[in-house]
């Protein structure tokens, strides 16, 4: 009995197996009916799955019996799964659909550069930003390189797509910057106040920007600071400017940062300028302290804040053109910019944002526009932000927030009369963004903001709507058009404080064909509609300037291996700009001062490793700018020779810790005119005489040492 | 009393079977992993490396309480981005890594210095 009662058990379990295997056969195809190689498929709860072949083809051999569940997986897909009997499972087609909670961040390339970070397209470091020849290792002046920005003027400032400097907005950790800029003298080329190396990410909008940021006309640009700063280290830099140390200090749960730079310009300026030397009574001279603490509170929730403050001193001569009375410029400028954010993702996939910015500016300027006046300003801003972002699915992402700024300016001018004015207003706002991933190929973005501006007590409807087609995986079509408006500046409002907000409406079209890595092919459209721009006529402030600016920008970059540890880089871009606007005290449209038809630039970039060194070339072009002569008929009827610049640089990695890095710029020494200054008074013969705008100083030599003392990072010219 | 031999006997023949069944469920596991990681050791292409992460995948759902099958995944999914730095779906490779490496987190019986090395080189793929 238990002897049959066993036979039969260790039959039967011969049995199953013996005729337990079966055969599933199959092919696994994404949404282009195109085989996925290497495709997951198993049944599931079992171990002894498969792959599919090159061609997507699979044999699943397996013991289960009856209702089984089979599962197709693959990175970027979403899981296949089907259960059936496994007799019926055969000659299988597996259609894959892309899993679109892999483009949750898919970025509107139109109009925007990420140049450093953010995307993994585009990773440069500061390194590879600063050695481009013509930065000067200045944030803006290596910006201006890219297409779309315009050759600057005398002062050096970003212009962008046909707008004046102040059209283009800084944000530091998605914060306003009132004032980046250092002040310079007349005709000199200003610089940014914040160091290039303190960000991780360095991303910069040429127009259509999403409507998080307001209160500009042209152009954004947002910087970030790191979340995590994990690495204890001290640097310092000696320079032909000046000199500098700051380092980290980083422990479990946070980070701290500081820098502090002091720039003179005096023995540069008597060594390469001694001809100057009577001008100045105090060379220039700049302090500036830097310093950022990271707390890191739980996961993913961090709290940072950031702190700078800058004092400038210079006394200069200053001669107007036609005058023969000189007067001693005294500068003295102090700044301060703070500000604290703080980011959490939950767990529900909610991110928050919560931020305040403090800027504040005060100058004071003895001699500064006749002799014995005295010109004093006091402005400061406070920004508010809070905003919220969550993807509710795979389809579409939330994002809402509001934000306030509160700005104040004071300027008193004494000369034999005073003269005191003040304007203080505020801006309200409330934004909406949606964006919904119509299919893997397809991004709509559509938002809104909602502006109240108290000067006005006006209400404005911000629309914004952005599309993102990728026809292949390599080109990538985009559109965007949207509103945007700005605060007439502060200098104007003192005088009319009920001007109207600024406004223009933007429509790009955009291609980009990222044939490498390396090599990316673009070309952009635009039209902007300019509106309400402030205008100078009867002795009064008014809003009803008008304009257009339009114009294609093109860039083509590539770079190749020339040897053994040799590389060569290189972009080529172009941008042609057509520009008129009533403004100002123009009574009509006219080609405005600041901009430039062609612009053109090459930028060259070598690196050596056996040499250890990166050798810059940069040649910048630009048409001429208009200017009025009075001798002739109409406005604004002339143009300015074209701007040429060809600057170098050569950076040596001389050792791990030490970076050294020099540049020249303008090496053909020529001669750029801005313009020109016209004699009020005819003379004799009854004509104005005219006088070129110039820069103060036609080259910039630089050298610096940048040298890591301690830490664990080498060729880091960063302390933060 | 026959009864009871009868009993006796079924339970002979059955506590053992019973038992070889558990020890088999652990072995297997342990086979497969052995045998997976060999697979590893001698992997030399993007292809083989995806074949082995495809099979450590299917360990580790169905040895969902096991931390090694998910470390694994974790390991071959940053080597297939070492392999080929530029290929097209490594975004998404490291966003199935970062997913793992989370939740390899919350295993107890993880070996925390392991995973926090895997996450150093997940950064360093990034």
């Amino acid at each position: 009995m238990i002897l049959r009662l066993t036979l039969i058990i260790i039959l039967l379990t011969i049995s199953v197996r013996a005729f337990s295997q079966s055969q599933i056969q199959g092919y696994v195809r994404d949404e282009n009916s195109k085989g996925i190689a290497f495709a997951n498929v198993y049944i599931e709860n079992r171990v002894d799955g498969t792959s599919t072949d090159e061609n997507g083809h699979f044999t699943l051999e397996t013991e289960e019996k009856g209702s089984v569940t089979l599962i197709a997986s693959f990175v970027g897909y979403k899981p296949f799964s089907i259960t059936s009997d496994v007799s019926k499972l055969n000659n299988l087609t597996i259609n894959l659909k892309p899993d679109l909670t892999n483009l949750n961040e898919v970025v509107v390339t139109a109009g925007s550069f990420q140049l450093k970070g953010g995307s993994n397209l585009e990773k440069k470091n500061a390194i590879d930003l600063v050695t481009a020849a013509g930065s000067e290792g200045d944030l803006y002046k290596s910006i201006t390189n890219l297409p779309g920005a315009q050759i600057s003027g005398t002062d050096g400032k970003l212009q962008v797509r046909g707008g004046s400097s102040y059209e283009t907005q800084t944000y530091i950790d998605e914060m306003h910057v009132m004032s980046p800029y250092t002040s310079m003298p007349a005709n000199t080329a200003v610089r940014g106040r914040h160091s290039t190396f303190i960000f991780d990410a360095i991303n910069f909008s040429t127009g259509g920007f999403s409507p998080e940021y307001t209160q500009s006309l042209s152009s954004v640009l947002p910087l970030s600071t790191k979340d995590e700063s994990t690495i204890t280290k001290i640097g310092a830099s000696l320079t032909s400017v000046g000199l500098g140390t700051g380092g980290t200090k980083s422990w479990d749960k946070g980070s701290a940062s500081f820098d502090v730079n002091y720039t003179n310009l005096e023995p540069y300026t008597k060594l390469i300028f001694p001809d100057e030397k009577p001008d100045w009574d105090k060379y220039y001279q700049g302090i500036s302290a830097a310093n950022q603490l990271r707390f890191k509170l739980g996961d993913k929730t961090y709290l940072k804040t950031y702190f700078t403050y800058d004092k400038t001193l210079f006394k200069k001569k200053e001669t107007p053109a036609f005058s023969n009375i000189d007067r001693k410029l005294d500068f003295d400028e102090d700044n301060l910019y703070l500000n604290s954010t703080f980011k959490k993702r939950f767990s529900n996939g909610i991110n928050y944002f919560a931020g305040v910015a403090y800027s504040w500016n005060k100058k004071n300027i003895n001699n500064a526009r006749v002799p014995n006046d005295l010109f004093k300003s006091d402005e400061s801003e406070l920004h508010l932000k809070t905003k919220a972002e969550k993807r509710f699915s795979g389809l579409y992402k939330l994002g809402v927030g509001t934000e306030a700024l509160i700005r104040k300016y004071e300027m008193t001018y004494l000369d034999e009369k005073s003269v005191e004015r003040k304007v203080n207003h505020n801006i309200e706002g409330l934004f909406v963004s949606n964006d919904f991933n119509l299919s893997a190929k397809l991004l709509l973005n559509a938002s809104s903001r909602i502006e109240y501006a108290s000067l006005d007590k006006s209400f404005a409807l911000l629309p914004r709507i952005a599309l993102n087609y990728n026809i292949k995986k390599d080109i990538v079509l985009s559109a965007v058009a949207g509103k945007y408006q700005q605060t007439s500046p502060n200098e104007n409002l003192i005088y009319n404080n009920h001007l109207s907000q600024e406004n223009t409406t933007q429509y790009i079209l955009s291609a980009q064909n990222t044939i490498t890595n390396y090599r990316v092919f673009r070309v952009e459209v635009y039209h902007k509609k300019y509106n309400k721009l402030t205008t100078i006529y009867d002795d009064f402030y008014h809003s009803d300037g008008h304009g257009y600016s339009q114009g294609v920008d093109l860039m083509y970059k590539d770079g190749f291996r020339t040897g053994n540890k040799q590389s060569l880089e290189y972009m080529l871009s172009y941008s042609y700009n057509d520009s008129k606007r009533k403004y100002a005290e123009y009574n009509e449209k006219i080609m405005p001062p600041f901009t430039t038809k062609h612009n053109a630039s090459v930028i060259l970039r070598y690196s050596n490793e056996k040499l250890k060194s990166i050798i810059g070339v940069t040649n910048r072009f630009a048409s001429g700018r208009a200017y009025h002569n009075p001798n002739l008929p109409g406005v604004m009827n002339e143009t300015t020779p074209a701007y040429n610049s060809l600057d170098i640089s050569w950076t040596v990695l001389a050792h791990k810790r030490l970076i050294i890095y020099a540049s020249a710029s303008n090496i053909l020494g020529r001669t750029n005119i801005y313009g020109y200054d016209y004699n009020p008074n005819p003379n004799t013969s009854g004509r104005y005489e005219a006088k070129p705008i110039k820069s103060y100083q036609n080259n910039f030599f630089f050298i610096g040492f940048f040298w890591t003392i301690s830490g664990k990072v080498a060729y880091d010219p960063a302390t933060f | 009393m026959k009864t009871f031999k009868f009993y006796l006997c079924i339970a002979i023949l059955i506590v053992p079977m019973a038992l070889s069944a558990i020890t088999n469920t652990d072995s297997t596991y342990l086979k497969v992993m052995e045998k997976t990681v060999l697979k590893l050791d001698s992997a030399k292409s993007v292809n083989e490396l995806q074949t082995i992460r495809n099979q450590f995948e299917r360990i580790s759902l169905k040895y969902d309480k096991e931390w090694l099958p998910l470390y694994y995944v974790a390991y071959t999914g940053i080597q297939m981005v070492y392999y080929s730095p530029k290929a097209e779906n490594n975004e998404a490779i490291l966003e199935t890594v970062k997913a793992s490496l989370d939740k390899l987190n919350s295993f107890t019986n993880a070996d925390k210095s392991e995973v926090s090395t895997l996450y150093g080189y997940y950064y360093n793929a990034l």
